[in-house]
């Protein structure tokens, strides 16, 4: 196993987008109770484009590490294909094997894009 | 039977996780079976399979009488006075919730019940159930900084409409002892009608406990973590009480009489153990208690203190690590490397072959109190040697060193 890859530990311990972003239209939050994880994400939109997203987190190297990368991939994709993201592309970004028990936190960003729904 | 060579007879600990040996510090969450304990079920399930308490044949004889021998084993282990107030249940979990259930039905609204803010969840949800039902208030003791009870303003928490007083006897997370019978017995001073409650799933598996020193009305607690199955755990209570509780669950083999009108309850213990009961599981037990009397559950405590003495020294070397909860405590270090989530530490131990636990334990009551997210735990149990300690720093040095 190497889950710590240079990568995931960049993006873990300095995300580039960490923090709150002032004027978003979207905050959307989840949790994960069985390890205490607790996500907060902003979206800035912008005729329907995600044009600035950032986030802050409670949690591990690999939940902070997918849900900085993904936020980055968003940058310039429409608002209305956020449902079409599937948990492969999250694995395609992160670039390692998760175990099941490792699942749910780098899915965890997952959870939070799909309250934007509600 | 020796305990340095106790590993030995634990076939899961011989393996190799992820290329290492396997060291494994989650006892907390549960114990590994010896083989002789393993063979016990094995035995069951292929030489005498058979339903208790009811079949007039010879298998349904001696299932039953090696189910009712480990009832007595119980009593035994833990100094109860009569073999009747030992009522087998699914786990510590379900024994709570019979206790909140039951004893709950007589409650009136705004009775108080006292929990402490370190017991596990299921020491808290069974009673929140019943609060919200019938109006009851529950108050908490405090947990002090240091990973202790704040027991001085103790008498201000209690008052005459005082019911129930619930907590465990070791924390799962912060390895503190709690003076349960000092506690009890403050308590009691105020309002003698108080009933009293220990949970010792984190205690009998590891030291002495006798439930008539330490005053509680009822204790609960779990096979799987004293080197027996899953599945199993015990209701002690006192006989007086036990008779005027409400069975929690009603059907086969708890009924003395059944007619459209009403049930007539058998005795007791039978009146708390509808269905079928888990027999392999209970004589598995059965089993796991003989293993732990024939090493001494005095020497398995002095092996482990020397154990968690060793290990707290050596993790304390390490500035990187916080540790959580007070010097004086039993076989479990809960901690926090800084900077990195606890879960980030069990994984990179695990690459190492070591298993240790990390979140909050069930017990996010106390998490919250502590200003923490989540730790990482590791609990000793007999197995365990000074060599798993040194992997285990080992292993922490080198989860600083890569999240660094």
């Amino acid at each position: 196993m190497n889950d710590y890859t240079s990568q995931i530990l960049d993006y873990s311990q300095n995300p580039p987008n960490y923090g709150k972003l002032e004027n978003c239209n979207y905050t959307l939050t989840a949790k994960n109770p069985s390890c205490g994880d607790d996500l907060t994400i902003f979206l800035k939109v912008e005729n329907k484009i995600i044009i600035d997203a950032s986030f802050l987190a409670d949690g591990c190297a690999i939940s902070k590490a997918a849900t900085s990368m993904l936020l980055e991939s968003l940058i310039g994709k429409e608002i209305g294909k956020i449902e079409n993201i599937k948990k492969e592309d999250v694995l395609n970004l992160l670039q390692i094997d998760i175990s099941s028990t490792r699942e749910k936190c780098a899915f965890l960003i997952l959870d939070a894009l799909d309250t934007i729904a509600s | 039977m020796n305990i340095v060579n106790a590993k030995n007879e634990f076939p899961i600990l011989s393996q190799k996780i992820n290329g290492k040996d396997l060291v494994y510090l989650d006892n907390s969450a549960t114990s590994q079976k010896p083989q002789v304990v393993i063979d016990s079920i094995v035995d069951y399930y292929t030489n005498y399979n058979s339903n208790v308490h009811r079949g007039i044949h010879t298998l349904a004889e001696k299932a039953t009488e090696k189910y009712e021998e480990v009832r007595q084993k119980v009593a035994d282990f833990i100094n109860a006075k009569s073999v009747n107030e030992i009522i087998f249940t699914k786990g510590t979990t379900e024994s709570l919730n019979f206790l909140a259930s039951s004893l709950g039905k007589n409650f009136q609204k705004d009775d108080e019940i006292i929990l402490t803010e370190m017991e596990h969840h299921s020491n808290i949800v069974p009673w929140q159930f019943i609060a919200k039902e019938k109006g009851l208030i529950i108050k908490y003791i405090e947990v002090k900084p240091d990973g202790t009870l704040d027991i001085e303003n103790l008498e201000s928490l209690i008052n005459k409409k005082t019911k129930i007083i619930s907590l465990i006897h070791v924390s799962n997370v912060l390895g503190t002892i709690n003076p349960v019978e000092k506690i009890i017995k403050r308590a009691k001073l105020i309002n003698p009608d108080i009933i009293a409650i220990v949970d010792i799933a984190q205690s009998v598996p590891h030291m002495k406990v006798n439930v008539q020193k330490i005053k509680a009305d009822f204790v609960v607690f779990s096979a799987h973590k004293m080197l027996g199955p899953t599945g199993v755990g015990v209701l002690w209570g006192k006989y007086d009480l036990l008779e005027k509780l409400h069975p929690f669950l009603g059907g086969g083999s708890m009924i003395a009489s059944v007619t459209k009108e009403k049930t007539l309850f058998a005795e007791i213990p039978q009146r708390f153990e509808a269905g079928t009961p888990n027999i392999a599981g209970v004589i598995g037990f059965g089993t796991a208690i003989d293993y732990i009397n024939k090493i001494g559950i005095d020497e398995i405590n002095s092996h482990e203190q020397h154990l968690t003495k060793y290990a707290m020294e050596q993790i304390k070397q390490l500035d990187f690590i916080e540790i959580y909860g007070p010097n004086e405590r039993a076989g479990i270090i809960s901690f926090n490397i800084k900077g990195v989530h606890s879960h980030d530490v069990s994984a990179v131990l695990d690459n190492n072959g070591i298993a240790v636990r990390s979140g909050h334990h069930c017990t996010d009551i106390l998490h919250n109190k502590l200003n923490i997210n989540s730790t990482v735990r590791a609990s000793f149990y007999l197995y365990n040697n000074e060599n798993d300690v040194e992997q285990l720093v080992l292993g922490l040095k080198k989860v600083n060193k890569i999240f660094k």
